[in-house]
């Protein structure tokens, strides 16, 4: 059993657009993310037309030996007029449902995320209330580059909203359109090398705004998985986190617990293609804030060029271990996977 | 005096070993005012107070918060000659301290206000901490300057590169573009026409988003200084690398301060995993960890720790800690480490030793050995 927790269709601009409908679609939508950095090479692993087509997905993804897999299809970033936003999420969202869920040639394979707009909550609040009660949504995903992070008190009805639906919440960086502030926080970089080394950070600002904003205190079920941090660039940042709260926790008295302690509970991180060089990786066990083991899951990210490959997946550890990366701890952590795994296993 | 002791050959029989070197050590004017007597015309003359900004406004919690036995009757924290080199040469048994003055304000919004300001803080150091307040040689300067002013740091490096009190150029974190961007290479140019390694300290200015990241503001201080200083610093190595500046200075070094190091080896992981591919758009000469065992080095207050010391010390081994880590305390701030306790119990005493002062050592190109002084007898030590 293999559960892939990062695919991401490209949709298909035209019909896109005719989801997004008038008068919102008003440009010609990129057809891939990140515009201001263009990639030196095909940001795609296959061709385009594969990277929309939910027949050519289910294939690869067949072949891949991957049974179940959650589909985020990226959505170009922050769109500065929030009706443009709410009709841009739930173009995507009935789109996702209408071609690829509903597609025959996915034979049940694929599940779904909800997008959200995150500049109107009561939008959010309601498209997350017209989708939720498809078992075949499993998360909600928001963008990584946000305008403000996500322990901040005007996300906090959307979190709330996904964990008393038993949704995850999915973190992927999209990129950005034009809007968000500049990749790092000392500006622009002048390369795409530099932006695709530094695209973690977005996440972990985010991981480390829910610890100290105590929104676990008051949302024990939420669940959170991050789609572009490496559980070793996460872990550097928690230890540095729990270090600073040692002498800073007469600040966030909401903070019962060590910040690694929720980081272990409510954060598990799609594998990255460093982890297949990272010496941190050789060990499944014994590491800091819990083993490596638990807090992994598996994503092949495609269609993109920087995906993994089930085979790939932390070689250096057992197969017990390696089943908890590809499987287990997904069906354990995402609330509503559990049920379908078991139901499938069952059938 | 510290000219005559620092040039000295270090091979005299009675000598002591120098053990530690404090590379963070922060000392101040007694005031403001004590330092807008080093400025020149029309700088002194002209409002000034009022335009300096106290580094972390935004997050008052502990605003400028010292060590709490650190604070002088009179004058700022830092500025009691007497009271440093008891706390840092008495009580410790630290051999030199790597002064990084005027820690407690920040830049302005007005570039050549900067300069004259980082100029008048040269020259007060100067004249006080690296000569009349130095009488046992253990303090080592750092020449200030603003990186907003790429053109007046690199003529004040130049004024004082020849000094050999000076052992280092010293900026801080913030910039408007990551510091591989040619508009700062002026700087990188001087500090490498002087041999001189370049420290970069944590910092907040008048044109810094006060904890602004990526995606938008921090809200709480443990946020901002757990994850500001490493996330920059991580953004300058790559661009460092990417943009050539590495290459074209080939024994350039740089020191990050209170950035922690933990996070380097998963973002150079990453850098590297697709190396051949990304890097289509420049010309680099080397691995990205071999840019990073060549040129970088890391402090190591605020240190990472844990409660398993096995793990900890595993850990600092993926991350090569005993050739890239130098000891450093944060004197007098508020989180101050030690040299006795910075360290995880469990690395190895080769490990240790060369934390404490053998990279340190080589990366300011300082004496292995010096004189038994006052200081040894006072701390019970000669």
């Amino acid at each position: 059993m293999i559960i892939d927790c990062a695919v991401h269709p490209v949709m298909e601009s035209n019909r896109f657009n005719q989801f997004v409908g008038g008068p919102w679609n008003l440009r010609q939508l990129p057809t891939l993310f990140g515009e201001k950095y263009g990639a030196p090479f095909s940001q795609l692993s296959v061709p385009a037309a594969d990277a929309s087509s939910p027949a050519a997905v289910a294939a690869a993804l067949r072949a891949a030996g991957i049974d179940r897999a959650i589909l985020a299809p990226t959505t170009f970033g922050y769109w500065p007029n929030p009706h443009q936003a709410i009709a841009v999420a739930k173009a995507a969202n009935t789109m996702l449902v209408e071609d690829w869920l509903d597609s025959p040639e996915a034979d049940a394979r694929f599940l779904g995320s909800i997008r959200v707009a995150m500049n109107d909550i009561d939008a959010a609040l309601e498209e997350i209330d017209r989708l939720a009660d498809d078992p075949r949504f499993v998360q909600i995903v928001v963008p990584a580059r946000a305008m403000a992070t996500y322990g901040d008190q005007r996300f906090f009805p959307i979190w709330r909203a996904a964990a008393e639906r038993g949704l995850a919440v999915f973190i992927h960086d999209d990129l950005s359109a034009v809007v968000e502030p500049p990749p790092t926080q000392v500006g622009f970089p002048s390369f795409y090398a530099e932006l695709h080394t530094l695209r973690p950070m977005s996440g972990i600002v985010h991981m480390t705004s829910l610890i100290c904003s105590g929104v676990f205190e008051r949302l024990p079920d939420l669940r959170v998985v991050l789609g572009d941090v490496s559980i070793h660039e996460a872990r550097a940042f928690a230890i540095r986190t729990f270090k600073d709260w040692q002498s800073d926790r007469v600040e966030v008295p909401w903070m019962e617990r060590e910040p690694t302690d929720y980081f272990e509970k409510h954060f598990r991180f799609v594998c990255q293609p460093e982890d297949e060089i990272s010496p941190h990786s050789r060990r499944a066990a014994g590491t800091l804030g819990g083993d490596n083991a638990s807090l992994v899951v598996f994503g092949s990210r495609h269609p993109y060029w920087d995906g993994v490959d089930p085979q790939d997946v932390f070689t250096a550890w057992s197969e017990k271990d390696r089943a908890r990366c590809l499987a287990d701890n997904a069906a354990a952590f995402y609330p509503r996977l559990g049920a379908l795994v078991t139901a499938q296993a069952g059938a | 005096m510290t000219t005559a002791t620092l040039a000295r050959p270090d091979d005299r029989a009675d000598d002591i070993e120098v053990k530690v070197i404090d590379t963070d050590v922060h000392v101040e004017p007694r005031s403001f005012e004590e330092l807008i007597g080093y400025m020149e015309a029309p700088w002194r003359d002209r409002p000034i107070i009022e335009r300096v900004p106290f580094r972390r406004a935004g997050f008052t919690t502990f605003d400028v918060a010292g060590r709490m036995d650190a604070y002088p009757e009179t004058g700022d924290l830092g500025s009691d000659p007497a009271m440093v080199e008891k706390h840092m040469f008495i009580d410790e048994a630290t051999d030199y301290a790597i002064l990084l003055p005027f820690s407690l304000r920040g830049f302005t919004v007005d570039p050549a206000l900067d300069t004259a300001m980082a100029s008048a803080v040269n020259r007060w150091l100067d004249e006080t901490w690296l000569s009349k307040y130095n009488t046992e040689n253990r303090y080592i300067g750092s020449i200030s300057v603003s990186v907003e002013d790429p053109v007046g740091a690199a003529r004040e490096i130049d004024k004082w590169g020849g000094h050999p009190g000076f052992r280092q150029v010293a900026v801080s974190h913030y910039g408007p573009r990551p510091f591989g961007h040619p508009m700062y290479d002026p700087i990188w140019e001087a500090a490498a026409r002087h041999d001189l390694p370049v420290s970069i300290h944590f910092k907040g200015g008048a044109t810094q988003p006060l904890g602004w990241t990526s995606t938008g503001p921090l809200q709480f201080f443990v946020e901002y200084h757990s994850l500001i200083a490493p996330m920059a610093y991580a953004t300058h190595m790559a661009s460092f690398i990417c943009n050539g500046v590495l290459d074209r200075h080939p024994r350039l070094q740089f020191l990050f301060l209170e950035g922690g190091f933990l996070w380097y080896r998963p973002f150079i992981d990453r850098m590297t995993r697709h190396w051949r591919k990304t890097s289509k758009e420049f010309s680099t000469g080397r691995t990205p960890l071999q840019y990073v065992l060549d040129h970088f080095r890391f402090a190591t207050q605020p240190i990472e720790e844990a409660t398993d010391p096995q793990h900890i010390a595993t850990l600092f081994e993926e991350a090569n800690a005993g050739d890239l880590l130098m000891f450093s305390s944060d004197y007098p701030h508020y989180d101050y480490d030690p040299p006795g306790k910075a360290l995880p119990r469990s690395l190895d005493d080769d490990v240790k030793r060369k934390i404490l002062a053998g990279n340190a050592l080589d990366f300011f190109n300082l004496p292995k050995t010096r004189p038994a002084d006052r200081f040894d007898r006072m701390g019970g030590r000669a």
